[in-house]
């Protein structure tokens, strides 16, 4: 019984992951298999193995002759640090007033918050390509950093908040008896005791601005400050289409994007504040 | 150290109000235990001690100093959390000198007072280890120990032992007695367990929905309580309580107690009063015979505690509970005995409003 139910399980859970797992597999496939277009076979195994592709992606060069490829890394890279440190500030400082303080307008701010995310990011790109056109903004990613760390900010403050509000507040009690300032009860003692809750907004707010295109697409057009998946569109022509460079491209993106997580893995894991208080 | 002081306080959450018009004094140096039933406001009356609640009228003074506005941490004092409240990303090492750390103590002097502090609470070996690591009675020591390396003005403690397993809550109990014997400081205490109320307190404050119902010596507040909530809340088994009738006679000053199936006549060391009363009576002071007493009943349940034996007797008045010697427990459930309440150790009360004691001052018969 028990050993048909673990069988049935793991089959389960096997089947799933595969799904998963199989585009990916294509698209590594694709990157190391020579030519342009995108063979119909469902075999994960490429019959011939080249890595022009990606010698290809990693070699290109703007008009002037400089290095392309690695200037753009340095941007998504320069974009997505950026975000994250400018959305974790601006998420936690909110989360945590929300989480502890009382004020007019709390349930409102927070109702809003729900509200925005509600809206596709598509539905502002006017409103904001005329704000960053006024700001003078447009085309740098200063610009974008705005506007990725803001749209990150909803569902950074609501899963910060949620973390917060389990956080004992004895705890900052005694930290204030202790001598402690607001400051320092929220920045030595909430922010330590956070690190999973902040663990999963910090790539959050990453991914969002690593791995964001339309956005990048409307407000960037000189290819030296374009971000990844902007490269990535472009080798995706209207006359042509480069699969192997897209392929190749695209698991070059995603590898940061794992060595992140992998990283952070031991972070996500819950159960920090164990013991602090009588369970 | 510092005294403190409760001059008209009155906290209300919107239009709730939780503590009306609080006077209390409590001299420095002295181990106060506020007591009373679940929801009276012990918690709210200490944390507004603490600085952790507002006061929505009336003043608090820590000494001299009136201290409505001044913020917990300069307030001089350091409390302990009824689930330790302990920061659970540091060491114990690092939580005993946070506070210090925090207010720029030399490190030299941190960690003597880290030591001492350890040393005094036997937490030398655990100095290193997360809260996480430690058992509760541990915890409840690093609790103590923070509040102790402080050597604040006045110590709070928000009942401290109740997630302790009873073995260990008398020995935490005795340490924090030992503590304050040591150090002279004024301490604070909440509990609603009367053992550590009667134990610890050099005052004994019994609160009420939100009101002060007795202030007093513990000894004084068990032998003459002020009315019959805090007779029947202060002392275990609790106190038997009977509706009687009573009446004065103005030139004898008797008192004569009527209630059903009894009748007692005592001299007057209560007040002049006519009227409903309860009578209340510790179990421990009621007797029990075979051929003569006040009230006849038949034993109901027999519980042997070891030592003593405690008897719920039916009688005419309703329920009796009696606690006696085991050597003098020969009756069984099912006989018939006779209740005996001696004079002298009988409580009389108001029946309406607070119950007030009719007792008088000092009254003995
Ligand atoms: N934030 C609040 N808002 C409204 N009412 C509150 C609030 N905090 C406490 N109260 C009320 O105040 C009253 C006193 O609470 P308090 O915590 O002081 O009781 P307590 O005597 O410590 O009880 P316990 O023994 O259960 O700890 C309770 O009736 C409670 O419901
Ligand atoms: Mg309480």
């Amino acid at each position: 019984m028990s050993r048909w139910k673990t069988i049935l399980i793991h089959g389960f859970l096997i089947f799933f992951t595969a799904m998963t797992l199989y585009p990916v597999l294509l698209v590594v496939r694709k990157s190391v298999t020579p030519g342009d277009n995108f063979e119909r076979s469902l075999s994960p195994i490429p019959s011939r193995v080249t890595l022009d592709h990606y010698s290809e992606v990693i070699g290109s060069r703007d008009f002037n002759g400089r290095p392309l490829f690695w200037r753009i890394v340095l941007n998504s890279v320069v974009l997505s640090l950026a975000t994250t440190l400018v959305g974790m500030f601006l998420a936690s400082t909110s989360a945590y007033a929300f989480s502890r303080l009382r004020f007019p307008g709390r349930r409102m701010g927070l109702m809003m918050f729900l509200v925005v995310q509600m809206f596709p990011a598509t539905l502002i790109m006017i409103p904001l390509y005329v704000i960053l056109d006024k700001l003078g903004l447009l085309d740098s990613l200063v610009g974008l950093v705005l506007v990725y760390s803001t749209t990150a900010i909803p569902f950074c403050v609501w899963t910060l908040k949620g973390y917060f509000d389990t956080i004992p507040r004895e705890i900052e009690e005694a930290a204030w008896i202790d001598g402690a300032t607001r400051f320092q009860m929220f920045w030595r003692i909430v922010i330590p005791l956070s690190r999973p809750a902040l663990a999963v907004t910090a790539l959050f707010s990453f991914m969002t601005a690593w791995n964001e295109y339309i956005l990048a697409e409307t407000f960037l057009s000189r290819e030296t400050s374009y971000t990844l998946p902007v490269m990535l569109q472009h080798y995706v022509g209207t006359h042509s289409t480069q699969w192997g460079k897209f392929a190749a491209g695209a698991v070059l993106v995603s590898i940061p994007v794992m060595a992140l997580f992998y990283i952070l893995q031991k972070h996500l894991v819950s159960g920090l504040t164990a013991g602090g208080v009588k369970g | 150290m510092a005294s403190v002081e409760f001059r008209n306080v009155v906290k209300r959450y919107s239009d709730h109000t939780v503590i009306s018009k609080l006077n209390l004094f409590i001299p420095d140096g002295k181990f106060v235990v506020l007591v009373g039933p679940s929801g009276c406001g012990k918690s709210t009356t200490l944390r507004m001690i603490a600085g952790l609640e507002d006061i929505t009228e009336g003043d608090l003074f820590i000494g001299e100093r009136r201290v409505n506005d001044v913020l917990p941490r300069d307030r001089d004092i350091a409390m302990v959390f009824q689930n330790y409240a302990l920061y659970p990303h540091m060491t114990v090492r690092d939580n005993l000198s946070f506070g210090l750390r925090l207010r720029r103590i030399p490190p030299s002097e941190i960690e003597k007072r880290v030591a001492d502090a350890a040393e005094m609470l036997g937490l030398q070996e655990y100095l290193d280890r997360r809260p996480s690591q430690l058992s509760g009675g541990q915890r409840q020591r690093v609790a103590m120990g923070r509040a102790l390396v402080r050597r604040p003005q006045v110590f709070l403690f928000d009942e401290p032992l109740s997630n302790l397993d009873a073995k260990l809550r008398g020995e935490m109990r005795r340490e924090i007695a030992r503590l304050h014997h040591r150090l002279q400081t004024t301490m604070v205490y909440v509990t609603h367990d009367q053992v550590e109320a009667m134990t610890l307190a050099d005052i004994m404050v019994v609160m009420e929905k939100g009101r002060i119902r007795q202030v007093g010596n513990p000894m004084d507040v068990y032998s003459q309580p002020a009315d019959a909530f805090t007779a029947a809340f202060i002392g275990s088994p609790t106190i038997n309580l009977l509706p009687v009738e009573v009446r004065t006679g103005e030139v004898e000053r008797i008192t004569t107690i009527e209630g059903q199936g009894f009748s007692l006549q005592v001299t007057a060391r209560f007040m002049h009063y006519q009227g409903d009363g309860l009578m209340g009576i510790r179990p421990g002071d009621v007797r029990l015979s075979s051929d003569t007493g006040n009230l006849q009943g038949r034993i109901d349940v027999m519980e042997p505690l070891g030592h003593r034996v405690l008897y719920t007797v039916d009688t005419p008045a309703g329920s009796v509970l009696c606690e006696l010697d085991a050597s003098e427990a020969r009756w069984k459930p099912g006989d018939a005995v006779h209740v005996v309440f001696p004079m002298e150790l009988v409580h009389l009360f108001e029946a309406d409003g607070d119950q007030k004691s009719l007792l008088l001052e000092g009254g003995t018969i």
